[in-house]
């Protein structure tokens, strides 16, 4: 692990995979600058896994083409590819030693002994287990093997690595720890990386730009920030994030734009994030952005109730009916400052133009 | 008119196959490749021959069908074809008698115990068959230990007669066949669901009437698949009714033995052998039929 | 309740078991006449069969063809369970079923088959006509247990070893193989088994020069009385059970290698 190397590109266009019926990947195109952290998140089934194991080479797509660092590989055999892999369970060899886990890749190679050597205790020091070369696989817990499984993947220096929910068989807060290990070592070392998860809070930690999946077509692509205040359609904005979703029509009224549900729902649309949609649309704005309009700061305002309020610690949520049956959840800090309306409580709630999206 | 064109309606042929495709069929081919070798050696060496017995049995020297004829005709070889299914028959009820209660039993052990119990039983089933059968040569013969000991204790004055007859056949038989009706037996009663029983039992049901209505239908699969199973072996057992039988527990292995090796009729062998090989097929595909193979398989 | 339940357990264990541990006690009495119980205890019996040549040779040979049984069974059974366990090619249910249809068929039918067959190619009373006569009756389990072994093995290992760099064939080599070894070795004692003990087809085409040690033994049941018998079905016993704990020590290895591949919860650092 001398200098960072620069990552290669991985460019995939236009994979389509079939089994039978089933469409696991439809039309996937996507690109992996040199150097960055793409995510492909996604529930189970949205062909995030299927995607990986294309790039991999372990399934071979029907129609397509992958290529990394500009050369086409979609015909190129896995061990022929010059990837690095972590898979969910690790797959350590059981039956060598850590050490000799590490070096199972250079040795494939060919590398002189005194090689070996040095890079394999070099991989081990960049993952903060020194220590353990001797030792078998079973003997570590999950998280070291998880290291473990990184250092294997890094040590011959690919120019991009691929993880397979490498981090979902720990415990939350090990997760968390990993989380940022694994993005401070990819930083460093400037590899490309793609990774897959089902877990959004993950993909918005860990990533450059998420690819949102869902039953083998990608839905929408952007940094963790453009998904987030900016999705491009409801199940982007459900799936990242908590969001209320109302459903109602947008109708001209004199010369403004008006959002209309249920019975006598009225709320104040800016021109701007209409899109010049007109009929049935979906509100969608975000708990936090929901804010105590007592005073009537915020440009728009709506009246409601308290339903409930309910204590989470560092938030409290709350949630609030509208006029005409709507409710909405809004969710607040947990700060000695802020008022806290009680159930049964009519109040005031406004948002600006800006946090509300139509979609 | 130009061949491809939208104007012929014929449309330009596509590239054969995908690289996909392609793969996958090199990786089947390759697999297969691996079973080839036994499957050659399994034609050869045992379709093969088996088949050649089949013609023996009908085309020596033309067609004719008179070796089955002479087996169902001739008084002497009938008897044995009727023998050979009553040994069986006879089998099967003894080892559903011991079986299905000592499988029930182990069932209900303590884990530590029916541990044990399943390993001695396997162990059983390991043992060399000429051995097992020996050892009851040595307790049933007249002088044998079971008779010097009860003579000796004056239970008896002159030696009873457990060999060479229907009852010493019937005991070696069980004593052999047993595990193939309590392992399966045993994994149906450990895979039962228990709160069943215990249900019935909290409705008002006794034991009796529990066993009768739950317990024995549940478990009915599991007789049928297990006596069928030591049915069919049982028709083709050859060692025992030859070492602990007498002239007339000859069944029909032993005929077969006998017509190749003092008689040397072997048109007549081959065809007591089709009759024997037709008979279990038949069987197997009447237990595939209703069992399905999966616990043929399991089972080694 | 629990009292008849325990008694009649323990009395059809005895049934199942005892046979045979009449012989052991009986293998300890005198050579010249076989007792039960033996009036005075000594090896004689096992002394006679070490010094007697005929016994000793059929042991011999019955170890030949065994050894060599499981060599060819192992191989053939293993390259089979692998392409029937990996491979996904038309008929592959079919081929499955009729592969296993040795342990189906009465051996006396398969004991004949041989016979005829072999009388032609003058493999009869040689120890490759009973080697290959074998090698069809054992592969079934072979393929049963290597079937098995395979079914449990974690497929990422050989993923990960391949995008490692290294070939299909080294990952087979340095990854599967090592991995399932334990189901290999049980499979491969098995199948000596099967040929150590078989008799009904050495009964068909032994001969004067390839007498195996069941053939032996059923010649001497069937002919004269051997009071060394007991002493060689203890031998006999002991070798069975010294073959199967170790394919049963190999199997329990191997199911705790697997237990432990899947990964275990990640807990402290």
């Amino acid at each position: 692990m001398s200098q960072p190397r620069r990552g290669a590109e991985v460019r995939l266009e236009g994979l389509v995979k079939t089994y039978g019926p089933v469409r696991a990947v439809d039309s996937v195109s996507l690109t992996v600058s040199s150097g960055e952290f793409v995510t492909l998140l996604g529930p189970s089934g949205s062909g995030k896994t299927t995607t990986l194991m294309i790039v991999a080479g372990f399934v071979e797509p029907d129609e397509g083409a992958v290529y990394i660092g500009g050369v086409q590989v979609t015909e190129t055999p896995p061990h022929r590819r010059g990837l690095g892999m972590v898979f969910q369970h690790y797959a350590l060899f059981p039956h060598m030693t850590i050490f000799e886990n590490i070096a199972y890749p250079l040795r494939v190679r060919h590398a002189p002994k005194d090689e070996i050597l040095q890079r394999v205790q070099a991989a081990l020091e960049l993952v903060q287990l020194p220590a353990v070369g001797a030792r078998y696989p079973l003997q570590l817990s999950g998280g070291q093997q998880q290291r473990i499984a990184v250092a294997r993947a890094l040590v011959y220096e690919p120019v991009v690595l691929l993880m397979d929910e490498p981090l979902g068989a720990l415990d939350r807060k090990l997760r968390e720890q990993m989380q940022v290990e694994l993005r401070s070592l990819q930083q460093n070392l400037g590899i490309s990386t793609l990774y897959v998860t089902h877990d959004q809070e993950e993909a918005m930690t860990l990533s450059d730009r998420v690819v949102v999946m869902r039953a083998g077509r990608i839905e929408q692509v952007g940094t963790p920030e453009d998904l987030y205040e900016r999705p491009q359609n409801h199940f982007v904005a459900d799936f990242i994030g908590a969001s209320n979703c109302l459903e109602g029509e947008l109708r001209t009224q004199g010369d403004r734009l008006v959002f209309a549900a249920g019975e006598g729902l009225r709320l104040p649309v800016a021109p701007l994030q209409a899109k010049a949609k007109h009929g049935r649309v979906r509100l969608i704005i975000r708990p936090e952005r929901i804010r105590w309009a007592e005073d009537g700061s915020t440009e728009v305002t709506a009246a409601g109730v308290v339903v409930s309020s309910t204590y989470l610690g560092e938030r409290v949520r709350y949630v609030v009916r509208l006029q005409g049956e709507q409710t909405l959840v809004v969710t607040h800090p947990n700060l000695e400052s802020s008022a806290r309306p009680r159930e049964g409580t009519a109040v005031r709630i406004g948002w600006n133009y800006a946090d509300a999206i139509i979609l | 008119m130009l061949l491809f064109s939208e104007e012929s309606g014929v449309a330009p042929p596509a590239r054969l196959l995908t690289h996909a495709q392609r793969v996958a069929r090199r990786r089947a081919l390759g697999y297969f490749y691996l079973v080839l070798p036994l499957l050659a050696v399994m034609l050869g060496l045992f379709v093969f021959p088996i088949l050649q017995i089949l013609a023996k049995s009908i085309f020596e020297p033309s067609f004719t069908l008179a070796n089955y004829a002479r087996a169902f005709r001739d008084p002497i070889y009938l008897r044995v074809l009727l023998i050979t299914v009553k040994i069986s028959l006879l089998t099967t009820l003894g080892c559903l008698a011991l079986g299905y209660p000592m499988a029930y039993l182990m069932a209900e052990a303590p884990p530590r115990i029916r541990g044990i119990l399943v390993a001695l039983v396997a162990l059983s089933l390991f043992m060399s068959l000429l051995v097992k059968n020996y050892a009851w040569t040595v307790l049933l013969q007249d002088t044998g230990v079971i008779n010097t000991f009860l003579l000796r204790w004056g239970v008896i004055h002159k030696p009873l007669h457990l060999m060479y007859n229907l009852f010493g056949v019937l005991v070696g038989m069980t004593q052999m066949l047993l595990p193939f009706m309590i392992l399966p037996l045993f994994s149906v009663f450990s895979g039962m669901d228990r709160t069943l029983r215990r249900a019935s039992r909290s409705l008002g049901a006794g034991s009796l009437r529990t066993f009768l209505h739950v317990t024995l239908p549940l478990t009915l699969p599991g007789v049928g698949a297990g006596a069928l199973l030591v049915f069919i072996v049982s028709l083709g057992y050859f060692i025992t009714p030859a070492l602990l039988g007498g002239s007339s527990e000859m069944m029909l292995s032993n005929l077969i033995e006998n017509q190749v090796h003092q008689t040397l009729n072997w048109p007549f062998a081959s065809a007591l052998a089709t009759l024997l090989l037709s008979f279990t097929t038949g069987s197997y595909l009447v237990y595939h039929r209703f069992f399905g193979s999966e616990k043929l398989w399991e089972r080694v | 309740m629990k009292v008849f339940a325990a008694i009649f357990c323990v009395l059809l264990l005895l049934f199942l078991l005892a046979p045979v541990l009449v012989l052991i006690p009986m293998s300890l009495g005198s050579a010249k006449m076989a007792e039960f119980p033996p009036r005075t205890l000594s090896l004689d019996q096992y002394r006679a069969f070490f010094h007697s040549r005929p016994w000793i040779q059929s042991v011999l040979t019955s170890l030949r063809i065994g050894l060599a049984t499981m060599v060819f069974a192992t191989t053939l059974g293993t390259m089979a369970a692998f392409g029937l366990v990996r491979g996904e090619f038309p008929g592959k249910a079919s081929l499955s079923a009729f592969l296993m249809a040795p342990r189906f068929v009465p051996v006396i039918i398969t004991a004949l088959a041989s016979y005829a067959l072999f009388a032609r190619l003058r493999l009869i009373g040689t120890e490759w006509g009973l080697i290959l006569a074998h090698t069809i009756l054992a592969c079934p389990f072979v393929i049963i247990i290597v079937s098995a072994t395979l079914r449990g093995f974690d497929r990422s290992l050989e993923q990960a070893s391949q995008i490692l760099g290294a070939a299909p064939l080294k990952t087979v080599l340095r990854i599967t193989l090592p991995l399932i070894r334990p189901g290999i070795v049980s499979a491969a004692l098995f199948a000596f088994m099967v040929s150590f003990d078989e008799i009904v087809v050495a009964i068909f085409i032994s001969g004067t020069r390839t007498v195996t040690l069941p053939k032996r033994m059923w010649d001497a049941l069937t002919y004269e009385m051997e009071p060394t018998l007991p002493a060689i079905s203890t031998l006999i016993l002991l070798t069975t059970l010294l073959v199967f704990a170790t394919a049963g020590w190999a199997q329990r290895a191997a199911s705790r290698l697997r237990a432990a591949e899947a990964g275990p919860k990640g807990q402290e650092k």
